[in-house]
C-alpha cells in the first residue's frame, strides 16, 4: 500500500469519528440509565434489610415485660428513637432515598385470618417504609415508576409482649387471691384474719 | 477521491440521520411502553409480599408464618 493510499484510508476513519461519537454518547445513555436503575434497586433491598431491623429492634423492645404495658411501648419507642438517631441509620432510612414512618405498636391480630389465637400471634410493631429512591426520571428512559404506590410497604415484626407486672398482678395473682376467698367463707370472713393477696416474684 | 467527499458527506449525513430518527424513535418507544417503569414496578408486588409476609405470592397474607399451627405444650397430646 502506498502511501497516499494509506492517508485517504486515514482521512475517511477522521471523517468517521463525529458518527462514533454519538453512537457512544446513545449507548452511554442507555447503559448509564439502566446501570442507575439497577443501583436503586439494590440499594432499596440492602436499606429494606437495614428498616427490618429497626423494625425488629422495637419489636424486641417492645417485647420486654415492665411494669405496665405503656411503660413497654415507651421502651420500644425510646429504641426506634435511638437508633434513628444514628447518623448511619438518619443518613440513610430518614432522607430522600428512603422514609420510616412513624412506629404502630401493637395487636395487629384483625389484619389476619387468625384461626387459633393462641398461636397465631400478631403482637409487635409495624413500621411504614417509603423507598424514594424508585421515583426518578431518567434522560430518555422516562420516569422509573408511575404508580406512586411502588415503593411503599409495611414492615412488620411480631415478636409477641411479655405480660406487664401490673397485669400479672391484676389478670393472674388477684384473680387466684379471689377464688381462694370463695373456697371458703373463712377466708374473707373476719377481718385481719381473712387470706392476703400475696405477689411473689412470679411477675 | 477528491471529488468524491461531496459523496461521503453526504452519505454520512444521511446514515447519521437515519441512525438519529432510529434513536428517538427507539426512547420514544421506552417511554410510551412504559419499559423502565414496568421494569422497576412489575415486580414490586411480589418484593413487598416478600417485604411484608416472607412469601412471594399474591395471597402472602394468607402465609404469614404466624399463622402456621404450632403444638404449643400446653395443648398436650389427646387420649388414644
Amino acid at each position: 500500500m502506498n502511501w497516499s493510499k494509506r492517508s485517504e484510508i486515514k482521512k475517511q476513519g477522521a471523517s468517521e469519528s463525529g458518527f462514533i461519537t454519538l453512537d457512544f454518547i446513545f449507548a452511554l445513555f442507555m447503559a448509564l440509565g439502566f446501570a442507575t436503575v439497577f443501583f436503586a434497586i439494590s440499594v432499596t433491598l440492602a436499606l429494606v434489610e437495614a428498616a427490618q431491623y429497626v423494625t425488629f429492634a422495637t419489636s424486641r423492645a417492645y417485647a420486654g415485660a415492665h411494669e405496665t404495658e405503656n411503660a413497654q411501648r415507651e421502651l420500644a419507642m425510646a429504641k426506634f428513637n435511638e437508633i434513628m438517631s444514628k447518623s448511619a441509620f438518619k443518613r440513610f432510612l430518614g432522607q430522600e432515598w428512603m422514609r420510616l414512618g412513624e412506629p404502630n405498636i401493637g395487636d395487629f391480630s384483625s389484619e389476619y385470618p387468625v384461626d387459633n389465637p393462641d398461636d397465631n400471634t400478631f403482637v409487635g410493631v409495624q413500621i411504614p417504609m417509603d423507598a424514594r429512591l424508585l421515583h426518578m426520571r431518567l434522560p430518555l428512559l422516562g420516569s422509573t415508576a408511575e404508580d406512586s404506590g411502588v415503593g411503599k410497604a409495611t414492615l412488620n415484626s411480631y415478636l409477641n409482649r411479655e405480660v406487664s407486672t401490673t397485669e400479672c398482678r391484676e389478670q393472674f395473682n388477684r384473680l387466684r387471691y379471689e377464688h381462694i376467698k370463695r373456697l371458703d367463707g373463712a377466708y374473707s370472713g373476719t377481718p385481719g384474719s381473712e387470706a392476703k393477696l400475696i405477689t411473689d416474684n412470679g411477675c | 477521491m477528491e471529488g468524491q467527499t461531496g459523496q461521503m458527506t453526504l452519505e454520512m449525513v444521511l446514515l447519521l440521520s437515519i441512525f438519529l430518527s432510529l434513536s428517538i424513535f427507539l426512547f420514544n418507544e421506552i417511554q410510551s411502553r412504559q419499559w423502565v417503569s414496568a421494569f422497576v414496578a412489575g415486580p414490586w408486588q411480589p418484593l413487598k409480599n416478600m417485604i411484608e409476609n416472607g412469601e412471594w405470592t399474591a395471597d402472602a397474607k394468607e402465609r404469614h408464618p404466624n399463622l402456621l399451627n404450632r403444638h404449643g405444650s400446653f395443648s398436650g397430646d389427646t387420649a388414644p
